[in-house]
């Protein structure tokens, strides 16, 4: 990130010091150096955010960062919004991994990466898509989509479909 | 093939069923006959590629939407070292077994099978512009005060709700003292709102200085219309 950018939120301050120590990438304080990538705005059914072995719920205001595994129940869909206003929707029984999330404020620069391991994925993408859309991506087991700024629908049928 | 054969005429002769041109063995509703595991049956006329009703399996798909303006952008499809772009509203592609299947769906099929997820997108983000007298990073133009109700009352309607306040300056000046005036600006606008008891979960400030104006000027010259902060809401 640059110089320019900062946050009142804790955790980013946090992440202030693991830089001033040098420690970002050695640092086994792992969730203080993630920075929240996103943020929860939509929750219905059973929603769960999978960090670092932890299952925690995925409820409205919970943040999302990278690393995260998003997974939806069979009555269950969530909506999204990353810092650089990237939407992401998921409907029933999705698993989506954000794997990877940087966005500089001052710049715009970036990188977005997804997988999607199964359910169905609605996206509209963000500043990221417009300034580097070579760094964003898009990927199920089966294919990897490259966007051009765009809104589309991502569906990956998983392993445990027929 | 002897055995398919075999079971082929076996079961034509049980029930009412045919080698469907689709390459698959149907019933009299063109439906294909599933075995008591759930397998269809191939004819000899099925080639890889082919999948009636999922009965190779699930693919992948992809479905491109109009953006807001109507326009679709556009985005590439990589499998299996081969790519397919699709660039037109509601275009959209079945992928399976490293095999892209393009197909045109519309809005009825897309709000049929998505509806609901669509649904599930959050709010599009918001921005409302505030803007400061010449060279000064705290004297906001008088029209500020309206703008900032505005706000409040577009913050309330939203779940979670966070700000991004990015701050921009004109070309007068050098770069870098500019990118810091521009987050100067957007700091004293992070004052007023919290000043004013309105409340998100974050507060992001940015400067960016004048690399994004909203007025392409030469530089070196003042332009009231790029000395501007923004507010962003998500």
């Amino acid at each position: 990130m640059n110089t320019c950018v900062y946050s009142s939120t804790a955790q980013q301050r946090h992440r202030g010091w693991a830089l001033a120590l040098g420690l970002i990438t050695l640092s086994p304080w792992g969730a203080y150096a993630n920075d929240q990538a996103g943020r929860i705005k939509i929750s219905l059914g059973q929603v769960n955010i999978e960090r670092q072995g932890q299952i925690s719920p995925g409820a409205v205001g919970a943040t999302v960062v990278v690393g995260d595994r998003v997974r939806t129940g069979a009555n269950g869909r969530v909506g999204i919004t990353l810092n650089d206003n990237t939407l992401l929707s998921a409907g029933p029984n999705a698993l989506l991994e954000l794997k990877d999330f940087r966005f500089d404020t001052t710049t715009h620069q970036g990188s977005l990466k997804t997988h999607l391991t199964q359910g169905a994925l609605a996206v509209v993408s963000g500043k990221i898509a417009k300034t580097q859309p070579k760094n964003v991506e898009f990927s199920t087991p089966s294919l990897t989509l490259g966007v051009r700024g765009t809104e589309f629908i991502l569906e990956a049928a998983g392993e445990s479909q027929p | 093939m002897k055995i398919r054969a075999a079971l082929l005429c076996l079961l034509a002769s049980s029930a009412n069923v045919f080698a469907g041109t689709d390459g698959y063995l149907v019933d009299s509703e063109g439906n294909p006959v599933r075995t008591g595991f759930g397998l269809c049956i191939h004819t000899s006329s099925w080639v890889k590629g082919i999948n009636l009703q999922n009965c190779d399996g699930t693919p992948d798909r992809v479905v491109l939407l109009p953006n807001q303006d109507g326009q679709a952008g556009a985005v590439v499809i990589e499998t299996s070292g081969k790519q397919t772009l699709l660039n037109s509203a509601y275009a959209g592609a079945e992928i399976q077994d490293g095999q892209i299947l393009q197909k045109q769906e519309s809005r009825d099929s897309v709000n049929e099978r998505y509806g609901a997820v669509l649904q599930t997108l959050p709010a599009r983000p918001q921005s409302y512009t505030v803007y400061f007298e010449p060279g000064s990073s705290t004297k906001l133009t008088p029209e500020h005060t309206a703008v900032f109700n505005e706000l409040k009352l577009a913050l309330e309607l939203r779940p979670a709700p966070e700000l991004s306040i990015i701050g921009h300056t004109d070309r007068v000046g050098k770069q870098d003292a500019n990118d810091r005036l521009s987050l100067k600006r957007a700091e004293t606008v992070r004052q007023h709102l919290v000043e004013s008891g309105l409340n998100a979960l974050t507060m992001e400030l940015a400067g960016r200085g004048e690399r994004d104006p909203i007025v392409a000027t030469p530089d070196e010259i003042a332009e009231p219309r790029n000395r501007r902060v923004e507010i962003n809401i998500r």
